[in-house]
Order: structure tokens, then C-alpha cells, then sequence
């Protein structure tokens, strides 16, 4: 009985932890080619159908609380758009989302829009918003 | 008796450490507890005045938790603790309601109690101890390829580690029991340089056998302190603040089991900035006792039914 109970608690968190970080892998190829600045540096596969104009937000000076529309503009093949934010909450998903400046959060947050194609090569793109109370 | 340990920042925020057993248990005794915790936050406060700012109309979350107790020796006890979110949801007051949703697993905590005081006599006890907090999920959940409000996270994405001390002093001739625990949390920076706030909690309890009955009736007052949240190393006003609850509990026993309703009411509130406000967390525990061994109890609580949760 003793020894059931520890390989049950054993299996159950290593199994669980395992999970977790297989997803960590996954998440981090996304987001590996965007520098410090936020700025477009994505992979410079020649094979890409990715043709990433601009992504545009409505404001770019927020008080907290208040939202703005971020609009990605692009063209290619199958294209995905994945979004994330430093800070702050994005509501939608696809080419236009909506951005809501979090209460918590002032300053300087950026906010990522990363395209993928379907032959599965990235381009990224960043927009700054100043948050204030 | 449980101690359920409620917001970070703005949401309903994530139950860590879900419970708070008493004590520790005897050598080879192994304890299994499972609990449910629903809580729902509504309405903005700066400080502690109510706010008309309004963002998120409510959050909400269904909580199941699991808790593995093991008497390693009659001094020391060694614990596991993980749950899983069923639902943590916010609503957002724009024009029309948005509804953001998330489920999964939380964090897992591994920790080791030690009893450094026991007096049988005058029943008293003084239990220590010490633990790890750590997440199943490293990355930040997304839904259509999109990073969900950090609110709606069903992790803390980072390590932890708490500190917590357990007080007893019990009144057999009474049927009366009193408890103070005293906890930290310090968490660290996940890989977004995102970091929770510590966290300081103090609890005291009154617990009181109701005569011929299988029932205790616990009273809790608990007071938690929680710093502010970093991003980046830049602190972030809005985060952090006093909360005070209240918290009545009914606990029903019998052989070794043990079932425990409770209610974590607010009584005072104090966020820094302007955060939204925790209303209410409802709990209802079961627990079960093994016994591996033929071990006879040494320390007061656990010669006491009363005192067993």
C-alpha cells in the first residue's frame, strides 16, 4: 500500500511536469525571433509567402481601462496570427484584435503580433502603447 | 480546519496552497484530501473605497484541488498538493459582454511539516514548516493563438517557496481548540520576467466541539498581505493590499472521515491602485485517513476527534 502511494505521487507529478514543459518548447519557437526591441526579425526562410505590411494600433497612448484596435496587415499563405502582450489584455483573435489597457499596468507595453504560413515559416511584428493612469 | 488562501492582483485569483491541514500526522498514517473552491470577485476599490472604474464586470473560478499527506515519521510529515481549474472566467463590461475563459492545471506544492513542540499534558503543540511551490505549466495558456489576460492563467508560471508555523493550544475539558498559523509565499520571476508578489498570512481559529455531536464548529479570522507584483524589476501599482476575511466552518466527522463546508467572507479590503475586489470563496473539503501502521497517538491534536480538521 505505502509503496503504491508514493509511485502514484511520482508518476503523478512527473508526468504532469513533463506535460508542462513540452508545451514550454513549443510556445518559446515562436517568440525567440523577436528582439529586445520588439522589432520584425523574422526568419529569413526564403521559402516564406509572408508578406507582413504593418501592424497598427488606433492609439497609442491609452489611460488604463480604456481599449484601442490593433490591425495586422499581411499577406500569404494559410497565414495564423498569434498574438501576446507584455502587459494588458487582448480580447479577439485573428488579423484586427482589441487591446484593453489592464488597470494594474502603466508604462511602456508591448504588444506582438507573430504570422505564420503554411509552410510554417514566421514573420513578427511589435506595436508599442504608453499606458497611463 | 483549511485555510484557503485567495487573490493575486485583480481576479479571483489562484487558491495556492488550497488548504492548510493541522498539524502533522503519525508515522506511516496517510491522509487524502480533495476539495472544490468556487470564488467570484465583482466591483473595483482604490484603496478601500469602492471605485466607479469598471473593466471586468466579474471574475470568477471552480477550483478542484488534491492533497497527499504522509507521516514520514511521528515528527514529520511530507505533502503534495495539486488542483486544476474546471472554469476561471472574466467577464468584460464593454458594450456587449465579452466572456473570457480558461481551464487547467495549477500549481503543485511539495512540503515537509515538523513538529518541534509538543506538550501532551497541557495540550499544546508548535509545527513548522516548509515547502515548494512549482508549476505544472511553464507557458501562458492561449485560445485562437492569442496569450490570455494573465488573470485567466490557471498558473503562476514560476516557482515558489513557502514558510509557514502552526500554533495549538487546546482545551480538552471545554471541547475548545485555538490555532494561529502564520505563512509566507515568496514567488519568482516567470520567463516573461513576470513576478507575483509575496505573500504574508495570518490566521487564528476557534475551534469548538459541539457536545455529543460528530460536528466542530470553527471559527477564522485570517488577514493576508500581499506585496506588489514586478514586471520587468518595475513594481506594478496597481497590485497587492490588505484583505481581511472571515471565515465560519462546519466540519462533520465520523470514523475517518471528515467533511468540512466553509466560507471566506471579506470584512476588509484594502488594494493598492484600483484593482478588482474579491467577494466571496466557498469550499467544501473531504478528507480521509489511512492508517498504515498501528502507531498510537503521540501528540495532542491528534488524540483530540475535534481537532482532526
Amino acid at each position: 500500500m505505502k509503496k503504491l502511494i508514493i509511485l502514484f505521487v511520482v508518476i503523478t507529478l512527473v508526468s504532469a511536469f513533463t506535460v508542462g514543459c513540452t508545451i514550454y518548447d513549443d510556445e518559446q519557437i515562436q517568440e525567440q525571433a523577436i528582439d529586445e526591441n520588439g522589432n520584425d526579425n523574422g526568419d529569413d526562410n526564403p521559402n516564406s509567402t509572408i508578406e507582413y505590411t504593418s501592424l497598427i494600433a488606433d492609439e497609442t497612448t491609452l489611460p488604463t481601462g480604456e481599449s484601442t484596435l490593433i490591425t495586422a496587415t499581411a499577406t500569404g499563405e494559410g497565414l495564423e496570427y498569434y498574438w501576446s502582450a507584455s502587459l494588458g489584455d487582448i480580447v479577439g483573435s485573428g488579423e484586427q484584435i482589441t487591446y484593453t489597457a489592464a488597470i494594474c499596468c502603466s508604462g511602456s507595453n508591448t504588444i506582438t503580433c507573430s504570422i505564420r504560413d503554411s509552410l510554417n515559416t514566421w514573420k513578427h511584428k511589435s506595436v508599442t502603447i504608453e499606458v497611463s493612469f | 480546519m483549511y485555510q484557503s488562501v485567495n487573490a493575486q492582483c485583480c481576479s479571483a485569483g489562484i487558491p495556492v496552497g488550497g488548504s492548510t491541514n493541522i498539524g502533522i500526522l503519525e508515522k506511516n498514517n496517510f491522509r487524502f484530501t480533495s476539495y472544490f473552491s468556487y470564488s467570484e470577485s465583482a466591483g473595483y476599490l482604490s484603496g478601500n473605497d469602492k471605485s466607479k472604474f469598471n473593466l471586468v464586470k466579474r471574475a470568477s473560478y471552480q477550483y478542484a484541488g488534491t492533497i497527499l499527506s504522509y507521516g514520514l515519521f511521528n515528527k514529520l510529515t511530507v505533502e503534495t498538493e495539486f488542483g486544476y481549474y474546471l472554469d476561471k472566467t472574466q467577464i468584460y463590461d464593454f458594450q456587449s459582454d465579452v466572456n473570457i475563459k480558461n481551464q487547467g492545471i495549477s500549481n503543485g506544492i511539495i512540503s515537509a511539516k515538523y513538529n518541534v513542540l509538543a506538550n501532551l499534558t497541557n495540550p499544546f503543540e508548535w509545527t513548522i514548516s516548509t515547502g515548494v511551490k512549482f508549476p505544472f505549466i511553464l507557458d501562458y495558456a492561449r485560445e485562437n493563438n492569442v496569450v490570455l489576460p494573465r488573470d485567466v492563467q490557471t498558473s503562476s508560471h514560476a516557482l515558489g517557496i513557502i514558510g509557514q508555523s502552526f500554533l495549538y493550544k487546546g482545551y480538552p475539558i471545554n471541547g475548545i481548540q485555538l490555532f494561529l498559523i502564520n505563512r509566507i509565499e515568496i514567488n519568482y520571476k516567470d520567463y516573461k520576467d513576470y513576478k507575483f508578489g509575496p505573500a504574508l498570512i495570518s490566521a487564528f481559529f476557534f475551534s469548538y466541539n459541539l457536545e455529543q455531536s460528530n460536528y466542530t464548529g470553527i471559527a477564522q479570522i485570517r488577514h493576508e498581505f500581499r506585496g506588489k507584483d514586478a514586471f520587468e524589476d518595475r513594481k506594478l501599482d496597481a497590485t497587492g493590499g490588505h484583505l481581511v476575511f472571515l471565515s465560519p466552518q462546519l466540519n462533520y466527522s465520523i470514523e475517518k472521515w471528515n467533511f468540512s463546508l466553509l466560507v471566506d467572507i471579506p470584512v476588509y479590503r484594502y488594494y493598492n491602485g484600483t484593482q478588482l475586489g474579491n467577494t466571496f470563496t466557498a469550499s467544501f473539503y473531504v478528507t480521509k485517513d489511512f492508517d498504515l501502521a498501528s502507531n498510537k497517538a503521540e501528540l495532542p491534536f491528534l488524540n483530540n476527534n475535534t481537532a482532526k480538521n
